[in-house]
């Protein structure tokens, strides 16, 4: 917008344009989520671990050879850890070791993979659906509902006996189907408050498209709720996956996965006298989960004004 | 959605325990569900049987069986039953479906009639019975003192009873079978077209003779003959159909042997006490309490003596009862051998037999020799199972120690030579990707079907995996995972079209004859295997000539079972590779039990020597 002279005779003020705006402006989400980050120590070496855990992950199974790992070897079953295996080996003989980074790689990319999915149809649908109100919202949200009655857990181990020759892209995928409906609520709650501002009416009458009205002007106010719920999904689809492989309806045998390593304790005796087996496995999710969601509710407490600490 | 999660990881916990409750027995031993009935009727206990040449040696690992002296104090014997499931609970012989109800009911049933030690049908039990060759007839002869825990007498009526169920049109159950229509007069009432059995001749309360249209070796192992019999005057008033589900069965069964039943809690326990009215010596034992227990708490329970007797131990968690000092350990070789099996045809329900279809990939015997011979078995017996499986060269079974084929060279371990049979039939790798192609040059992958369950499972299908692969041949999991077992059966049994390759095995029963599983006209003939000579020699097992002037002509019967595992070694349209080992753990106060099947022992036998089990230290 363009600003009008009113008074082309008064005194011109010596103002600072810069300096006033420094100290007018409110901080932006990453400055906040700064500070709080430096106000929660827990949740800054949370964050520092995890990056750690994610990269050892991440490089320790790209150096690993899947094949490789899951080849069985009878002579070298339920060995303890020593020096040829460090995690020692399960009952096929392959290492514990090898098969926690290429399951934990798994995991972590089936948790990123389904939350990036869920989110990006989560915003989509849901700003539209926000953003129109009326029978447009009506009508989705009506499927939302019922997506959200279904047994979903129940249903996606249907769908993994049901399909044939299914892969971490099929599990994905069929997730993804169940999952969206939570991030399209709360978008949706959020873009509906939203879009009754006066600065979307403002646009609305200046002639801004419906899309850039959407994706410019509401997407990003409410962004930072969207990264908090980002970050939590992430833990609790690492969290759905795992438990479905525990189950043994999760990936496919012969891909490690973090839940098939802990359901190894499911074997008798092994609870007890076969730590390795499962332990690892269990410390690491148990780790993971901890670190995301102290993580989470840094951000969290950043993006709301009244939980701040800093 | 953050609230949902938190809702969510709790309630997975919660689904994870209820699912891991309802999953099947670790290993749930994967003979199929219909045979498993039929064939666990007689000779469910397994003798020991040490052939004469040693070519082949079958010694089961532990004894058949424990006997300590001491005085019994009564008391009550605690039998633990494993299963992740509740047991039926169907305390019938003829109605009766899977193990588990079998397993139940073993202290009413006693000994009605016994097994001699190649499982054909002998005298010493409740019943005895005579054969006759020329007559074609079977005359059971029943114990003049045998009476029912109610105290009405044991007759031919309650034979001829049994007979009349099964044969009934409103029967639902497994057991109407061709050796059934063997009977003269069964097909006719069956049909409806006659009131009565024609072949049943109640000669007088205590005799029954039964009439077979065909007189061939099997009857004499049980074809068409009933192992025990149900109170007719008991039982006659509620229609068939019905039966399964009345009290009678379920809760109030009567009994013949030595333990009634006095308390029954639906799919979870049984409680015997001594019956009243049975005409043989007391029980030693006051009680008899047969309970469900889960397969992951049963290690813990017999250390803690909870359980007196475990006579199913399944092989998948057996190591852990090794180093267990409170409990003697018993086992016998099974009646029961895995297998390879090959697709090579179709069933055709219209004619009611096997087709063979030459197209499929498995059509060519030098493929399933080398698949054959490049599966090492020896290594997964000793690893997998420790030594509790025993390597199997032939499709008939060492508990039947008399036919079974101990030389039969079988397929041993063998990669070099599957690698030169292959490279001879013309599978050679053509477009260098390391897998071999058909002789035409068309890519070959082959599709491996296995069952799920039990930790063992899912690596033993990858050995097996393996083992082809190193050999060049380009196998996978079908669908890229393992089925569970009755889906497993579903698609087996339906020929599905993808199938190459499946993993299963049979329990063969007391009646060693194989045509039941690999005869033309048989549905459980899941290879869709056959040939002339296979049916001639199935033919030469089952002929009438078997049979001598005084019983069966040995030397003529094994040289037909000789022959047949020959061929079937040749053709390899099946490839066994172990046979089983039944285990069972008895805790120390436990006077004796025997595992084997040509033994002394009965229920009536088993004692207890102390108030207190022996716990493990």
């Amino acid at each position: 917008m363009s600003r009008k002279e009113t008074n082309s005779d008064t005194m011109v003020l010596d103002i600072n344009e810069e300096e006033l705006k420094a100290l007018s402006d409110a901080p932006t989400f990453w400055q906040v989520l700064k500070k709080e980050f430096k106000m929660d120590k827990l949740a800054t070496f949370c964050l520092v671990l995890l990056i750690i855990i994610f990269a050892v992950i991440f490089i320790g199974s790209a150096v690993l050879d899947q094949d490789q790992v899951m080849r069985i070897n009878l002579r070298n079953k339920y060995l303890p850890p020593g020096d040829e295996f460090i995690l020692g080996t399960d009952i096929g003989g392959r290492s514990i070791a090898g098969q926690l980074f290429i399951g934990g790689r798994n995991s972590l990319l089936i948790g990123f993979a389904v939350t990036i999915f869920t989110s990006v149809i989560g915003i989509v649908v849901g700003l539209i659906v926000g953003y129109y109100g009326g029978k447009v919202d009506n009508i989705i949200m009506r499927i939302c509902d019922f997506i959200q009655v279904l047994p979903a857990t129940m249903l996606i181990i249907t769908f993994v006996v049901v399909i044939p020759s299914y892969t971490m892209w099929h599990f994905i995928l069929i997730m993804t189907a169940f999952y969206w409906v939570g991030m399209t609520r709360l978008v949706r709650s959020k873009a509906l408050t939203e879009s009754r501002r006066d600065y979307i009416n403002a646009s609305k009458i200046m002639g801004t498209s419906d899309l850039k009205i959407m994706f410019g002007g509401i997407f990003p106010n409410i962004s930072s709720i969207i990264i908090v719920d980002l970050i939590l999904s992430f833990a609790g689809n690492i969290g759905i996956e795992t438990g479905l492989s525990f189950l043994g309806f999760g990936l496919p045998p012969s891909t490690p996965s973090l839940g098939t390593l802990v359901s190894y304790a499911r074997t008798p005796g092994a609870m007890s006298d076969k730590l390795w087996l499962w332990l690892p496995a269990s410390l690491l999710i148990l780790v993971m989960m901890l670190c995301i969601n102290y993580v989470g509710q840094a951000v969290r407490r950043a993006s709301d004004a009244k939980q701040r600490l800093g | 959605m953050k609230s949902v999660k938190k809702v969510f990881i709790p309630l997975l916990l919660v689904l994870s325990l209820l699912l891991a409750a309802c999953g099947k027995p670790a290993d749930a031993p994967p003979t199929d569900n219909g045979e498993n009935t039929e064939s666990q009727e007689p000779g469910e206990q397994v003798k020991e049987e040490t052939p004469e040449v040693k070519e082949v040696v079958i010694t089961p690992p532990y004894p058949t069986s424990v006997k300590r002296n001491g005085k019994t104090i009564g008391g009550t014997l605690n039998v633990a039953l494993v299963s992740d499931t509740p047991f039926q609970g169907i305390f019938n012989t003829f109605l009766y479906e899977d193990n588990n109800d079998w397993q139940v009911m073993q202290p009413m049933l006693g000994s009605f009639m016994i097994s001699g030690p190649d499982y054909e049908i002998a005298n010493g039990g409740y019943c005895d019975v005579e054969f006759d060759k020329d007559s074609k007839t079977a005359t059971y002869k029943i114990n003049k003192d045998l009476t029912w825990s109610d105290g009405v007498p044991v007759t031919s009526d309650d034979l001829i009873f049994v007979y009349e169920c099964i044969g009934h049109p409103d029967y639902t159950g497994v057991r109407y079978d061709s050796d059934y229509i063997n009977v003269v007069g069964m097909e006719e009432y069956h049909n409806g077209d006659a009131d009565s059995i024609s072949g049943l001749k109640r000669i007088d309360d205590k005799t029954l003779e039964v009439t077979f249209k065909e007189f061939y070796p099997g009857i004499m192992w049980g074809a068409g003959m009933t192992y025990n019999a149900e109170p007719a005057h008991y039982l006659k008033d509620i229609p068939v159909e019905d039966m399964e589900s009345s009290d009678q069965v379920r809760l109030k069964p009567l009994s013949c042997g030595p333990f009634v039943v006095s308390n029954i809690v639906p799919g979870e326990s049984v409680e015997y006490s001594p019956n009243p009215h049975w005409f043989g010596e007391k029980p030693q034992v006051d009680k008899v309490v047969i309970k469900r227990t889960g397969s992951d708490t049963v290690v813990e329970a017999m250390k803690a003596g909870t359980f007196d007797l475990f006579p199913d131990v399944n092989v998948n968690y057996f190591t852990e009862f090794e180093d267990l000092n409170n409990i003697d350990i018993v086992s016998d070789v099974a009646t029961v051998y895995g297998y390879i099996g090959f697709k090579l045809g179709k069933w055709d329900n219209a004619l009611g037999e096997v087709v063979v279809d030459p197209n499929k990939k498995m059509s060519d015997v030098n493929l399933r020799r080398a698949i054959a011979y490049a599966m090492d078995n020896d290594q997964i017996a000793e690893v997998f199972y420790n030594n509790l499986r025993i390597t199997a060269n032939t499709l008939i079974d060492p508990s039947h120690g008399k036919f079974w084929n101990n030389q039969a060279p079988g397929y041993k371990y063998d990669p070099e030579k599957a690698k030169q049979i292959l490279d001879e039939a013309g599978y050679k790798d053509v477009d260098g990707d390391g897998m071999r192609e058909k002789p035409d040059g068309s890519k070959l992958q082959i599709n491996f079907l296995a069952m799920s369950g039990g930790d063992i499972a899912e690596p033993l299908s990858q050995f097996y995996i393996q083992c082809w692969r190193d050999v060049g041949l380009d196998v996978g999991l079908q669908n890229g995972r393992l089925i569970e077992m009755n889906a497993f059966y579903d698609m087996v049994e339906e020929d599905n079209e993808d199938i190459d390759i499946y993993m299963g095995a049979w329990q063969t029963g007391s009646n060693p004859d194989p045509s039941g599983f690999y005869g033309r006209n048989s549905m459980f003939n899941y290879s869709r295997f056959a040939s002339d000579k296979n049916d001639e020699l199935l033919a030469a097992i089952a002929s009438e000539d078997a049979i001598g002037e005084d019983g069966i002509d040995y030397d003529y019967l094994v040289k037909a079972y000789h022959d047949w595992q020959d061929n079937m070694v040749e053709q390899a349209p099946v490839v066994p590779t172990h046979y089983r080992v039944t285990l069972g753990v008895v805790n120390k106060r436990v006077s004796y039990y025997d595992l084997g099947l040509v033994t002394d022992w009965r229920w009536e036998k088993v004692g207890l020597l102390s108030d207190k089990p022996e716990l493990a230290k």
